[in-house]
Formats: C-alpha cells, structure tokens, sequence
C-alpha cells in the first residue's frame, strides 16, 4: 500500500521569546517562543532542508527514483516563477522531474499530499516528494504575531518500504473569508475571532472528523494519536472535544514552542509524533483552510528504519532566543536599517543558470586523471592541470570540519553573514563558505563541525540568488 | 630566465600627497606625481617617449594617463594586476627599454580609493557575484590565528608583535610630509583599538587613501646625461597565485596554512638569483614591503628570506627592521602611514627606495643603503596572490 517512505523536518534555530513583544511595546507578557526563520531563509530553504533532512536522516532514500516533488506553502518567494523547481535542483534531484507548487491556504500541506499519494496509488510516480513550509507574517503587535512561527516538514511517499500507511482521506471544501492576504497584501488579515472560530474552524472541524470517520469506518478509539491544525492552543483545545479525542490522544500542537507554523504545522506534528509512534498506531490528521483534509494514517514495522536522527524535539531544543523585539523585526525585515554603502552586484540571471550545477546543486568536480576535488568544478584540474574534469560530487551530504574562521565586519551587511569558514570535507576539498546560525561571532574553533545549509543569498539587485553556507549541527 | 640587471637605471621619481584627497580627482594626483618625477629628473614632458599607467579602479585604458598630462597620441598602456599594478606597470616599461624600443620613458600609478562612500576599499566588479570573497581584513585576520597558532604564540603576545609593527611604521611616517598619517601611535592604543577581522584591530589595517606615483626609467648607458646620481634596476620578480574562489585542495593548498606567502617566496627567489645572492637578511641593505595589515609585514619577513621561517616575531622584538635595525623595512612609514592607493603603492615604495640609494632620505636615511627592495602583494590568503619585487641599488 502506498504511504510515508521517510519524513523530515526543520525548525529554524531562532525564537523570540513572546515575553519580549510586551517588553517593547507593553501589554500583557505571554510565556512561551515562537520560531523565527533567519534572515537568510524564506519557504524555500526551510522546505529545502526539511527535504535534505529526510533524504539524510534515512537510509532508504534513492533520488534517482523520486519522480516528483511538490512544495506547498502560502507564502511563496515568487508570484511568477516556480519555487518546487529550486528545490528539486537544491536536492541534486533528477532533471527528470514533475514539480508543482501548491499554495493558496494552509490545506496546501494535505492537498500536495494527496496529489502525492494519489500518483503513487496510480503508479504514474515511484515516489514523490512533499516538502511544506511557512513563514507567515502578522501585522507588528497584532494578535497574531505572537502566534505565527516559521517552520518546514517533508514526507517521501513511495509504494515499497512503507513507514506509515495512508489508509485513506477525506476532504471537505468550505468557502469563508476567514483568513486570507490578498495579492497586494504583506500580512495576513482576518475577520472577527469569534467567526473566525465558531462558524469557520470548530463547526467545520467537527462535520470533516464525523465525516471521515464514518468514510474510514473507524471510531475515533480506534486511533491513539490525532493530529490537527488550530489556530491558537485555546481553539485547538476546543477542538478536540467537538470531535471526542480525548486528551491522550491528541499530538502536542508546539504552542510555545515554535508557534502556529501555518501550512507545515500539521506535518511538524506528525513528523514528532513518528518519531515515538510504534508500529500499527492509527493516526487521524486533519489541517484546516478553507476545509478540512483528513487521513488516515497506519504505522508499519518499517517505522523503526527510518526513524529521524535530527528530529523535531531536537531541532525544538536546539535555539538561540533573539535578544529583543528589535532583533525579530529586523531579522524579518519588518523595518528598514541604512542600507550597506558597498556597491551593488546584480547577479546575472544567466550566471545562475550556467553555473547551477556548484551554485544550487552543491557540485563539486572530480580530475578524471589525479582525482583531485574542487569546488566549483573547474575547466582544467587545479593539481594536475588535466583538462575536462570528469565525475560531480554533491557537497549538500558532507560534514564539513572548520580549519580556520573569523568574523568579516567590513561585510555586505543585509543578508551576508559577518562569520566566514575554510573548511575541510571528507571528498578531500577544502572550501570557504559562510556560517549562518551563528551566535558566538568570532568563536567557532578549529575542529567544529559544520552542515551545508541552502539559504538565501542575495547581495543586492533583484535577481533571486540561492546557494549553500555552513551551519553548526543541530 | 635572464638578467635585467643594470640595463635600466631610475632618473625620476616622485608622488603626489597621500590622503583623504577629497580636492583631488584622478588626473590631478596623476598630473601631480608625474611632474614631481619630470622635475626630479630635470625632463619636460616632449622628452618621455612612451608610458604605463597601473591602477585597479581608476577607469579604462591608457587614456586616464594620457588625459591627465595632455598627453596624445602617444603609446602608452594600462596595467591591472591587482595591487601588483604598479610594479608591474614598472617592470614592463623596464622591458621595453631593455629591449631597445624605447630610450625614456614614464611609468604612474594611481588610485582615487575615496569616492566610494564607504570607509572600507571597495572593489564594484570583478569578483564572481555568488562565491564571494572575504574581505581582506578578516582573510588577514586567519593567517594571524594560523600563524599564532603554529608557533605557539598567544594572542597577547602575537598582537603584541604585531602592534610593534604598526608603532614602528607610524613612527617613520612621522619623517614623510607626504604621508597620509604623521603621527606616531602608542602600543596600548594600537593593541586595544576596535577589530576589524579578528584578531586583527583598526591599526592592524593601512588606511584607504587616495595617491599617486610616478616614475621616469631610460637605458641605463645614457643614465649619466640625466643626472649624477641615477639608481640601476637590479632585478625584477613576478609571481601570481590562482584566483581566489578556487578552493580546491591543490598542490599548494594541501600544504598551505596561511602562515607563508607563496608567491613572495617564488617572486623573491626570482629576484634574488638575479641578483646572485644566497643571504638577502644580510645582503639587502633597505626594503618597502607590502604592510596592508601588521600580520602581511610579519610573514613577508619570512617570505622574503629575511627571518627564518617562525622567527619573525623575534626580529620584532629585538627591533630588526627599525630604522637603527639590521635590515630597516617600510623606512617611509609604508601603507600603514601612507594609507593604500592600490595603483601607487608600489611606485611610492620604489621612490622611497629610489631616494634611499641616492641617500636623500633625510631623518629616515638607513646608512650605507646600496641595495633596496620594494614589494607588493595583492590578494588576499583565502585566495592566489599577485607578488610583484623591484631591486634597486647604486650603479656598480
């Protein structure tokens, strides 16, 4: 039966402690943290390395058999221009490929994975892969600012070495302006809570639970997690009492811990639940937007292969709190700060393109003569000075080792990093990358060990560049 | 390789002001240089046959010369080697005369470093738009970590040395009208100053200035109708690294770890098989060297030959390269009191140099200065170096 081959997630290292928005603008100081993607992600690279986090923390993933991949999200880099597609190349997945964006609500998440499973069902992919992220914005001191944290999950889903069985599913279609951003708009806009949760959310929750149940023919004893989407802890509480869980049951929604991650927020959960569910649990998923998507999900023996090394209680765990409000809008680019006197680089688009085999792809070359490893790929051997350098080595899966670091001040502020690394990876390649996520400016020794980390990367100009940094493990 | 040794001799030289020049475009710190040259060696403008112009940033062609002096339809060329420019510059007029092609000729380097509206220099092209570099502070700032760290310095005392380097060279400044800085600088001040790239802080660093230099060269059998005292090229060294995103493990990177500057070593060894000698600590009377950063003059100490490799900071300590030391190095005050106009530097090296030989300098006179070297080295560690080295000395 066609299902979950393996599952990935990523939380961004930063939060902002809620209590710090009522030190700067007063108000009642809420407990808990929110997410906050660095300045340097948006959607795409938190899904880009949700995806890597999949393909790497497991053994089964082959690339060469995923035949699609799909990227939801609400809050896509681009308007026009499609961002499954940089992924897929960030992936080093096959040129051979069907890539789709889903957007537009946050049932995005289950609408690609039903699209995903149904290819699969029908065999028109081997496997295919759902990579979700989020980074939604509130207005500054809205409501809904201390709620939206940013975060990403994938799933490879695949009829061979099935993880997690989709049994079934069910949707619901449900027209309400409830919430919703407008083209123009930067921010997401609402209509009032009270609406908001008692027609919209929790009447519909609890019709599309009835509803798929019955469809399943299962009661909901019959399943020992149930995982959804709630707009705040509160309404998600609520929630699980309209459609008769029991607390028991009920996946820890991450209030507190990275917020109301948006699109990917069901798919965190249900990549935290797999990482302790054992075999033959039932599980109910249900996200909510304009609808209910609902599955059923059945656990297999094969869960245990593919357990998740870096997962989601250890990427929750692993943070840095921002040291102020400031701090938060700043790394969001909520307010404008003098912009860096250097000049500007408008990357060539067609640069990109030409090179995006050591740009996006990470590839290094390999000297078909003496075997010598350099990043980029060049045309003639630096050791050898042998011609037409042969084989390429994805770089995206090394551990990289620090030889030496220090903090550039005189940098290109914005969204370049101040922390530089000449680094060692295992193929035998010496390479000078970026470091992101990183806190101790100044103090990242001789011996650290650092991940490539696909990130935004754009100087100035208005050509999207993406390419890869180091960040310490998680 | 051959030998250039005495074929071309130096009969003029000279700069324009280094400094925050904000008054003062392109042409007018070219047109200032090269008349401080013309006038030194007692020439008009009618008697220069061709010339050379070295700058990085200072616009397109053989024209920016050509402009600045009112000077048509004449040959002249451009050269853009980094911050070898100018020596480069210098090195390929020497070809020309030694050729017989030309019989006098002008070589000027210039920089207007200052118009970027930014504190840092600052490159607008060139380098590829997504492998970025490091600036050159912080790239410094990782050969002084390797460095400290191979020979088991702490980085009190390392900053330290290098901060004596920087009172030393400030302290020669205080001799040179023309440079960008005249004052001497405390070790305190220079150990406790802001960082710029770890470790190394603001006086670690040469200023961004603004400057030109000039010089005038012609076949050296005709040296004597020109003046008196004439200065003979005794070698020339060129030696260029790869390019800096290149990070692939090569011969040399294999073995590299910041603390040894390459393409020195092979453009010093180059000029000192020229010039026949086996021991430069001892034979080399005077040399201007790169100091873009205190931990660059450290290391050519040892890239060049004149500290064996590891005791540099040593020769620091005991004051080797003062002006009353064994081999005084940058006796003008060097980049850290002239600031770094990247198409000047070198020629402001090599009339320091130049007047050193003719022994003119003055409070900085080293005695007996025969022989003198000027280097310049542009790139940065994480990446190739472009090494450029002039050997003047006194006519045998």
């Amino acid at each position: 039966m066609a299902g979950i081959c393996a599952y990935g997630v990523y939380i961004p290292f930063y939060r902002l402690a809620l209590s710090s928005i009522a030190e700067a603008t007063g108000g009642f100081a809420q407990d808990g943290e929110k997410a906050v993607a660095n300045f340097d992600e948006d959607s795409i690279t938190m899904a880009a390395e949700a995806a890597l986090n999949c393909l790497n923390s497991n053994n089964g993933a082959d690339r060469s058999d995923i035949e699609g991949l799909i990227f939801a999200t609400t809050t896509s880099p681009f308007k026009e221009k499609q961002s499954a597609v940089i992924i897929s190349t960030a992936l080093d997945l096959p040129k051979e490929i069907q890539t789709m964006d889903s957007l537009g609500s946050l049932r995005a998440g289950t609408n690609a994975l039903r699209a995903a499973h149904d290819a699969v069902k029908a065999g028109s992919a081997k496997k295919m892969m759902v990579t979700v992220a989020d980074t939604r914005q509130a207005y500054p001191q809205s409501g809904l600012e201390g709620l939206f944290g940013d975060g990403a999950a994938a799933l490879l889903l695949g009829d061979t070495d099935v993880a997690v069985e989709i049994e079934g599913s069910f949707s619901l279609a449900n027209e309400i302006s409830d919430l919703w951003r407008r083209d123009e708009d930067a921010f997401v806009h609402t209509w009032e809570d009270r609406f908001n949760l008692n027609a919209g959310y929790q009447d519909t929750m609890k019709t599309a639970f009835a509803k798929a149940t019955e469809k399943f023919g299962i009661s909901m004893e019959d399943v020992s997690r149930v995982i959804y989407y709630g707009p705040n802890e509160r309404a998600h509480g609520a929630v699980a009492k309209a459609i008769g869980a029991n607390k028991k049951q009920v996946q820890n929604p991450l209030y507190g811990a990275i917020g109301n991650a948006g699109t990917p927020s069901v798919f965190i959960q249900l990549a935290a639940a797999l990482d302790t569910a054992q075999p033959g649990e039932k599980i109910l998923m249900s996200t909510y937007g304009n609808g209910c998507d609902v599955f059923l999900l059945t656990v297999t023996d094969h869960i245990n292969k593919v357990r998740n090394s870096v997962g989601a209680a250890r990427q929750i765990k692993s943070k840095a709190i921002l040291p102020n409000y400031h701090a938060f809008l700043n790394i969001r680019n909520l307010i404008d700060l003098e912009p860096n006197r250097q000049p500007d680089i408008n990357t060539p688009a067609s640069l990109l393109w030409r090179e995006q085999e050591g740009i996006m792809r990470f590839k290094a070359g390999k000297c078909k003569e003496c075997g010598n490893v350099q990043f980029p790929a060049l045309p003639v051997c630096a050791k050898c000075t042998a011609q037409d350098v042969g084989e390429k080595i994805r770089l995206s899966d090394q551990e990289a080792e620090v030889y030496l670091s220090t903090v550039d001040t005189l940098g290109f502020g914005g969204e370049e990093s101040p922390m530089w690394a000449i680094a060692d990876m295992p193929v035998g390649l010496r390479i000078k990358l970026q470091i992101t996520d990183c806190e101790d400016l100044g103090d990242v020794p001789t011996g650290t060990k650092l991940y490539p980390t696909f990130r935004k990367f754009q100087r100035h100009g208005d050509t999207p560049v993406y390419h890869w940094k180091l960040r310490l493990p998680r | 390789m051959g030998n250039i040794k005495d074929k071309v001799a130096v009969i003029g030289a000279g700069t324009s002001k280094f400094g925050e020049n904000w008054d003062k475009s392109t042409d007018d710190m070219l047109a200032e240089a090269v008349y401080c040259a013309l006038d030194d060696a007692g020439l008009k403008l009618s008697d220069i046959e061709a010339g050379w112009v070295g700058t990085v940033l200072g616009g397109y062609g053989g024209s920016i010369l050509a402009e600045a002096i009112g000077w048509d339809l004449m040959p002249v060329t451009r050269v853009e080697n980094n911050c070898a420019s100018p020596l480069n510059a210098f090195q390929d007029a020497v070809f020309s005369v030694a050729s017989g092609m030309y019989d006098v000729v002008l070589v000027a380097g210039v920089e207007k470093s200052k118009d970027t509206g930014t504190g840092a220099l600052t490159f607008p092209y060139g380098f590829h738009p997504v492998y970025t570099y490091i600036q050159a502070p912080a790239s410094y700032g990782m050969a002084a970590q390797s460095y400290f760290k191979k020979y088991g310095i702490s980085m009190e005392e390392g900053k330290r040395t290098l901060a004596k380097i920087a009172v030393k060279n400030h302290h020669n400044g205080t001799m040179s009208p023309k440079a960008h800085f005249q004052r001497e600088l405390t070790l305190e001040r220079i150990m406790n100053a802001p960082i710029i790239g770890y470790p190394l802080g603001l006086f670690d660093c040469c200023p961004t200035t603004d400057g030109a230099a000039a010089a005038i060269i012609c076949n050296a059998e005709i040296a004597d109708k020109f003046r008196d005292d004439p200065v003979m090229v005794k070698a020339l060294g060129l030696s260029v690294g790869k390019a800096d995103i290149y990070m692939g493990k090569t011969p040399q990177a294999d073995e590299f770890d910041y603390t040894l500057w390459n393409e020195s070593v092979t453009a010093s060894k180059q000029v000192y098989e020229q010039l026949g000698i086996t021991n430069p600590r001892e034979e080399i009377d005077v040399a201007n060297v790169h100091d873009c950063f205190t931990i660059s003059e450290l290391i050519i100490y040892e890239s060049l030959g004149f500290s064996p490799k590891g005791t540099a900071k040593q020769d620091v300590d005991d004051g080797f390269f003062t002006l009353e030391g064994g081999l005084p190095v940058n006796t003008d005050g060097g980049l850290k009191s002239f600031g770094h106009p990247i198409g000047a530097s070198g020629l402001r090296m090599l009339t320091e140099i130049y007047t050193q030989i003719q022994g003119k300098a003055g409070p900085r006179q080293v005695k007996d200065a025969k022989l003198g070297l000027a280097h310049c080295q542009g790139g940065n560690p994480t990446g190739g170096f472009q090494a450029a080295i002039v050997a003047l000395g006194a006519p045998e």
